[in-house]
């Protein structure tokens, strides 16, 4: 039912708080979780800043990869120990695409994300990638505040 | 972690099809499904117009008070058939039929029942209208510090 869950995670707060949450479902069945970083294309294509001295966009990608496989490992340690299979994923794209593209392609039994729910002008404005996730994605979502 | 779920259904295919995926989640650990449905008080301002033609000797509030009476007891019944559903599956089932509006009420029931998480339907499409009103399940997101499993029928049944 639940053997493999898609955790994404842009290595905030909320992340954690989901990957607490992951910890707890030891009982649930889990024997997978896949951890997903995406570099957000758009932020790379419009940001000025240097980034850790790359010039180029294609210099900036290839250190915020290099970077997000670093960080995401070190994000999920606290899963290490609970005889979970633990695979890790770095994309580069728009966030919310990616997550619903790689839950199909993966065929994972449940999405986990955080979101920190938005008053209904934020709403219109934004909305998280954790809900539109939600919206897009024909797998199941569990959406954690 | 999901001990015990609140099963919110307004009788939609999308609720339906959560309803399937509350059914397997025994295997994840469920015990307990509390099972609600809200009848929309927004509703009633259509609903009301109707039977005071079937009944014009009726006030409005006569009238009014019958309409909730009626889709009260009638969808009491088909959350019955629900339950039964469930119950027979092993689970421990609480049954609520209330009016008010959806999402506040929702919320609500979680909060007070101490529910693990609110497993419900979503259809997935959101126009501009739906995204100006807000679906009951993207209000019960905003609100809800209780997790929220969202869940859609698949692509061809939508």
């Amino acid at each position: 039912m639940l053997s493999k869950i898609l955790l994404p995670t842009d290595f905030s707060d909320h992340s954690i708080k989901c990957l607490n949450y992951v910890k707890k479902m030891a009982d649930c069945g889990i024997e997978e979780v896949v951890v997903m970083h995406v570099v957000d294309y758009k932020i790379i294509k419009e940001s000025d800043i240097v980034f850790d001295g790359a010039v180029d966009e294609e210099e900036v990608t290839a250190k915020s990869i290099a970077k997000a496989e670093q960080e995401i490992r070190k994000f999920a340690e606290p899963l290490k120990g609970m005889g979970l299979k633990i695979s890790y994923l770095v994309k580069v794209g728009s966030p919310c695409s990616e997550i619903v593209k790689t839950a199909e392609e993966l065929n994972v039994s449940m999405i986990i994300m955080g979101h920190r729910g938005h008053n209904l002008a934020e709403e219109l404005l934004l909305g998280s990638t954790a809900e539109k996730v939600s919206r897009k994605s024909s797998k199941a979502v569990l959406l954690i505040k | 972690m999901f001990r015990k779920i609140l099963y919110p259904t307004d009788f939609s295919p999308s609720a339906k099809y959560a309803l399937e995926y509350v059914k397997k989640l025994k295997e994840a650990g469920t015990e307990e499904v509390v099972l609600l449905h809200v009848y929309d008080e927004r509703d009633i301002e259509v609903h009301w117009e109707v039977e005071s033609e079937i009944h014009p000797e009726e006030t409005v509030e006569k009238a009014k008070h019958d309409v909730v009476k009626k889709m009260l007891s009638k969808n009491y019944l088909k959350l019955k058939e629900i339950e039964d559903e469930i119950a027979h599956l092993g689970y421990k089932t609480e049954l609520i039929v209330e009016e008010g509006i959806p999402f506040e009420k929702i919320v609500k029931t979680a909060e007070d029942l101490n529910v693990s998480v609110i497993v419900m339907g979503s259809h997935g499409v959101r126009g501009f209208l739906e995204r100006m009103l807000g679906s009951t399940t993207g209000r019960v997101l905003q609100r809800s510090d209780i997790p929220v499993l969202v869940v859609k029928p698949p692509k061809e049944d939508r």
